[in-house]
C-alpha cells in the first residue's frame, strides 16, 4: 500500500500594511468661506453635488463657489487638481461617482 | 540561494489534488486551477532572481500593500511559470507599481480593463516566447503564465478581487468591479516582439532608449483590442490610412496625452520596409492621419469629450496627443493583415529593464 505523503503550500495573500494618518485641519464653519465642488464626471456625481452644495449655500454665508472636475484616471491630473482647483479653496467636496 | 525563512502561512494538504481544490476554497485563485506553491518551488523563483523572500519589489498605496518578491513567487508558482521566468513577472510587477502607471485604475474599474506587456531583447528567445503565430493567444507557456502570474498578483496581493458576479462568499471586499470584464485579464496582452526578421524596424525597446542586447518590458493598461483587417492595402501609406479610420471610428480621439499600442504583423510590416518607412514614419502617418477637429468629430456624432478638449470647435483632436505616445510592435504570424490596436486605460506607458539572473 502507498502512502500518499502530505505536502506543505503556501498562502500567496497579502494583508493591507495599516499606517496611522493625519486628518486634515477642520473648519469651524464655512461662514466667510470658499467652498470647492468638483466631481468625477460619472453619473450623477455633478447633480448629487449641486445639491448638497445648495444646501450648504442655504445654511452658511459661503464666500464663493469655486466649481469643477478631476478625473482619477491619470494619477498626474491629480497634482494639476490640487493645483489648479483645490488650492483656491478652503472646504472641497468631492463627489465620486462610479 | 535564499536564506531567509518564508513569512507566508503553511497549509498542509494530502496531495496535489486536494491542494487545487484547497485554493479553491480560499478563494485564491483566477477561477482556473494552480499549481500549488510549495516552499521549495517558491525557493527555486527567488534564487532565479537573486532574491531574499522579504526584498520589496513596490509598495500599492491605494491598498496599502507592500508587494515582496515572496509573494510575487508564491503567485508564480501558482500561474505555472518556470524559475526562469520570474525576473519578468518580477519586471512588469515592478513597472506596474510606478505611480505614474496609476495602477488603481486598471485593478478597479467597471471598464474591465486588462494590462498588457511588450517582451523585447534576448530573454524571448531565453525562455522561448512566442513572438509569431498566435502570440496572443494561447499555447506558448511563457507568453501565458507570466501574465498569469501578474493577474494572480493582482488578486492576492494588490487585493484585486474580481468577485465573479457576486459579493465574495467569504466577505472579502471586492475591488475589481469590472462591468463585464474580458478574456485579456486571464493572462495579460502578452505580446513578444519580433525583432529579427524585420531590422530597419526598430524594437520598442531601442525606441525607448535601450539597446538591443537588453532584455526590457514595456507595460501598459487596455480596455481591449481591436482586431481590424488590412489586407488589400499594399503600401504603407494605404496601411497607416487604414488604421488611422480605424482609430477615429474608436471615438476616443484626445487633445493630449493617451497613448496607443500597435500590433502589426509580418504581412504589413513587409510593406513598410519595402516603402522604406520606420516606425518613426509609420506613427506619424497614423498620428496625421487621425487628426481632426472637435466640430468634424461631433459632425460625425462623437461627443469629442477626450483628454484636453474644450468647447472650441477648432481645437485638434487626434488619438494621442503626440506622436511619440504611439507606440508599434511587429509580431504574428506570416499570413493575414490583421493588425491589432489598443487604446489605454489611464496611467502611462512604463519600460523597465528585466534584472539579469543571479
Amino acid at each position: 500500500m502507498v502512502v500518499a505523503e502530505r505536502m506543505r503550500v503556501l498562502d500567496p495573500t497579502s494583508d493591507p500594511v495599516i499606517e496611522a494618518g493625519t486628518r486634515a485641519a477642520r473648519v469651524d464653519t464655512l461662514d466667510g468661506k470658499v467652498l470647492g465642488l468638483f466631481n468625477n464626471q460619472k453619473l450623477n456625481a455633478p447633480q448629487l453635488l449641486e445639491m448638497v452644495g445648495e444646501v450648504l449655500g442655504e445654511r452658511y454665508n459661503l464666500k464663493g463657489i469655486v466649481r469643477g472636475t478631476y478625473s482619477s484616471s491619470h494619477h498626474h491630473s491629480w497634482s494639476e487638481w490640487v493645483e489648479k482647483g483645490a488650492s483656491q479653496c478652503d472646504v472641497v467636496i468631492i463627489t465620486h461617482g462610479d | 540561494m535564499t536564506t531567509k525563512a518564508l513569512e507566508s502561512a503553511q497549509y498542509e494538504v494530502d496531495s496535489v489534488a486536494d491542494a487545487i481544490e484547497f485554493y479553491y476554497e480560499k478563494g485564491w485563485t483566477d477561477g482556473l486551477p494552480v499549481v500549488p506553491p510549495t516552499e521549495d518551488k517558491v525557493r527555486a523563483f527567488l534564487d532565479a532572481a537573486g532574491l531574499e523572500p522579504d526584498t520589496v519589489i513596490g509598495t500599492y498605496s491605494t491598498r496599502k500593500r507592500v508587494v515582496t518578491a515572496e509573494k510575487v513567487a508564491i503567485n508564480s508558482v501558482m500561474a505555472g511559470c518556470l524559475p526562469e521566468y520570474f525576473p519578468v513577472v518580477l519586471a512588469i510587477m515592478e513597472s506596474i507599481l510606478q505611480p505614474q502607471f496609476n495602477l488603481h485604475v486598471p485593478n478597479s474599474t467597471t471598464g474591465g480593463a486588462a494590462l498588457g506587456f511588450i517582451v523585447n531583447g534576448p530573454i524571448r528567445d531565453e525562455l522561448g516566447m512566442n513572438y509569431r503565430g498566435n502570440v496572443l493567444g494561447p499555447g506558448n507557456r511563457a507568453n501565458s503564465t507570466i501574465g498569469r502570474a501578474v493577474r494572480l498578483s493582482q488578486i492576492n496581493v494588490l487585493g484585486s478581487l474580481p468577485g465573479a458576479g457576486t459579493e465574495d462568499p467569504l466577505g472579502r471586499p471586492v475591488f475589481d468591479r469590472a462591468t463585464v470584464g474580458q478574456p485579456g485579464k486571464y493572462a495579460g496582452y502578452h505580446i513578444a516582439e519580433n525583432e529579427d526578421d524585420y531590422p530597419s524596424l526598430l524594437p520598442v525597446h531601442v525606441e525607448r532608449g535601450f539597446s538591443r542586447e537588453q532584455s526590457v518590458v514595456t507595460v501598459f493598461a487596455t480596455n481591449g483590442h481591436v482586431q481590424l483587417s488590412a489586407h488589400s492595402e499594399d503600401s504603407a501609406q494605404k496601411i497607416a490610412d487604414t488604421v488611422a479610420r480605424h482609430l477615429v471610428g474608436s471615438g476616443r480621439l484626445v487633445a493630449s496625452g493617451g497613448y496607443c499600442v500597435l500590433l502589426i504583423p509580418p504581412e504589413n510590416a513587409g510593406y513598410l520596409v519595402k516603402d522604406g518607412w520606420s516606425k518613426a514614419d509609420f506613427r506619424q502617418a497614423v498620428f496625421e492621419g487621425t487628426q481632426c477637429t472637435v466640430d468634424a468629430l461631433r459632425a460625425q456624432g462623437w461627443p469629442a469629450r477626450g483628454r484636453g478638449a474644450t468647447d472650441d470647435g477648432e481645437q485638434t483632436m487626434a488619438i494621442t496627443g503626440s506622436p511619440d505616445d504611439i507606440h508599434v510592435a511587429i509580431a504574428g504570424g506570416p499570413a493575414g493583415g490583421f493588425i491589432h490596436y489598443m487604446l489605454p486605460y489611464g496611467g502611462s506607458v512604463i519600460s523597465r529593464e528585466v534584472r539579469s539572473q543571479a
